[in-house]
């Protein structure tokens, strides 16, 4: 019985091991899952000394995911003295960087921020170029309310630094957006386009965000954007609304602009009004026979009427 | 802006609770208030429609907008309008206000409607310290699942506060809430429903009406 099982069986099942190892191998975020099984398994079984340790470690963070920092200490007590009834040969010690990092997440979770950020520090001065204890930095700089600057400015260090994590541009990008930067929004999922030119999700995001700032030039990128990522993906929906939002957007744009310019971007306003005709055909067939079928019809209705 | 009162449906409330629970996990929510505001300053709260659990962009907020007002045409119900916006901050602080996205997703709005009597644009804000006293089953909570917010005449920003006082709720409002959250109701947004095309659930992401929230 391996991570092939579904979740549902293993639970029914109660087979708390194989739920845990489900969850580590799919890297789920299911907390309390984690820790209602995890303290099951914890009291039965004698395991083998890898998986106790994965198991606690596991429990551990989940406990700290839901807040239960009692169950989280006393993972980290177990760590490092484990019982005599599991006596082992595997000998955890406080100065092992893999129980540091638990201690300092367990430390985060508590709000004890200046010796969770001690212990990150002391990790970064045995390894400078350690990507994760400067990543926690960031992250405790994110949660405290009112140290907003402070964290973009850590983020913006880390990545001149590590300018491949695409998961932190990924962060960079949704904290851009949530300050409404959408131009820097914009330029982060760009990096993440480079690394994964063929997500057409992150293609959706790029063109989303081009979309919502705004401006002629940006509503282009939108388009391009949002059409390569239909192409790359015929049925993300949210690239298909997207793609007649984006070019919609264009249009309006070019209402605005001196009669000169307007001439410029002839090509561009024809293109715009076959994207929201192609668009609008696709989504009135996806929504074929289904219970919003009357609205879209209605909303797309009103887009083509108003070309 | 006149004086205002504000009655909200524990459908509504019970709506962005869920809402709220499901995404707990520092993300932002946002969504559109579905009721009826007359020229008198009275607004009734009546329904709530999910639309997303992140920073909302422009073409989902545009789609959602459009979408809801379809719909609520179609309803057949002419006093039933989009009247306002919800959200909920990514992270709590006893302090907070509205996130900056939702207030300018709602100044854009109202600007939109003000020749609709749209004066009475609100901005409400489901609060931690709300949810927390809702499932609690705290009858006697002194703490409101949310907070309501107006446009202020001179700044023009959402942060003119709608004094608790002018707000009334159903009666009963936190046992429905508390009573539908253990009961973990399913609850689907707008962005949901247009991720999750092509899965078996996809057709049952009914995030307009969420029929199956029943109290």
């Amino acid at each position: 019985m391996g991570p092939e099982e579904e979740l549902p069986t293993l639970i029914a099942q109660k087979d708390h091991l194989n739920v845990l190892r489900y969850v580590r191998a799919h890297e789920l975020r299911e907390p309390n899952l984690v820790v209602t099984h995890g303290k099951i398994l914890l009291e039965s079984k004698t395991l083998g000394d890898a998986e106790r340790l994965a198991s606690l470690e596991q429990i551990c963070i989940a406990a700290c995911d839901i807040g239960d920092l009692d169950l989280a200490e006393s993972c980290l007590d177990t760590i490092v003295n484990p019982s005599s009834k599991n006596k082992s040969s595997l000998v955890v010690t406080k100065e092992s960087s893999r129980y540091r990092k638990l201690l300092a997440l367990c430390l985060e979770a508590a709000g004890n921020y200046e010796s969770a950020g001690a212990v990150y520090d002391i990790l970064l001065q045995d390894n400078p170029s350690n990507a994760y204890a400067a990543k926690r930095k960031y992250c405790i700089l994110a949660a405290q309310r009112g140290k907003e600057a402070d964290a973009m400015k850590a983020l913006d260090e880390y990545l001149s630094k590590h300018p491949g994590d695409l998961a932190a541009w990924n962060e960079m990008a949704e904290v851009c957006l949530s300050v409404s930067d959408f131009k820097g929004a914009a330029y982060c999922y760009e990096e993440l386009v480079l690394g994964c030119p063929l997500d057409s999700n992150i293609h959706t995001k790029l063109g989303e965000a081009y979309c919502t700032a705004g401006g002629v030039e940006n509503d282009k990128l939108a388009r391009k954007h949002l059409a390569q990522a239909v192409q790359l993906d015929p049925n993300n929906l949210r690239a298909w609304f997207g793609l007649v939002a984006a070019a919609e957007g264009y249009l309006e744009e070019i209402e605005r602009m001196s009669k000169n310019k307007r001439e410029a971007e002839d090509q561009g306003v024809e293109v715009a009004k076959e994207l929201i005709k192609f668009g609008g055909e696709k989504l009135v067939g996806i929504y074929k026979g289904t219970k919003m079928a009357r609205i879209i019809n209605a909303v797309l209705k009103e887009s083509s009427e108003s070309l | 802006m006149s004086t205002i009162q504000i009655s909200v449906s524990a459908l509504a409330e019970t709506k962005m609770a869920l809402h709220s629970a499901k995404h707990g996990f520092s993300n932002p929510i946002h969504g559109i208030i579905v009721g009826k505001s007359g020229s008198d300053g009275v607004v009734e709260i009546v329904d709530a429609v999910p639309v997303c659990h992140e920073v909302p962009t422009k073409p989902i907020v545009d789609m959602a907008l459009r979408l809801v007002d379809a719909h609520l045409q179609q309803q057949g119900d002419n006093e039933l309008t989009i009247i306002g916006w919800y959200t909920s901050n990514a992270s709590t602080s006893d302090d907070e206000t509205p996130n900056f996205s939702a207030c300018r997703i709602a100044s854009s709005m109202s600007d939109c409607c003000q020749e609709e009597g749209g004066d009475n644009f609100i901005l409400v804000m489901v609060t931690t310290s709300g949810l927390l006293a809702a499932v609690s089953k705290d009858s006697d909570s002194s703490s409101a699942l949310c907070r309501v917010f107006q446009k202020d005449a001179r700044t023009k920003t959402f942060s003119s506060e709608v004094d608790s006082s002018l707000i009334t709720q159903e009666n009963d409002t936190s046992y429905i809430i508390s009573k539908a959250m253990s009961k973990e109701m399913p609850i689907y947004d707008f962005v949901d429903h247009i991720s999750n095309y092509g899965s078996d659930d996809w057709k049952n992401m009914d995030w307009i009406k969420n029929g199956s929230i029943k109290l």
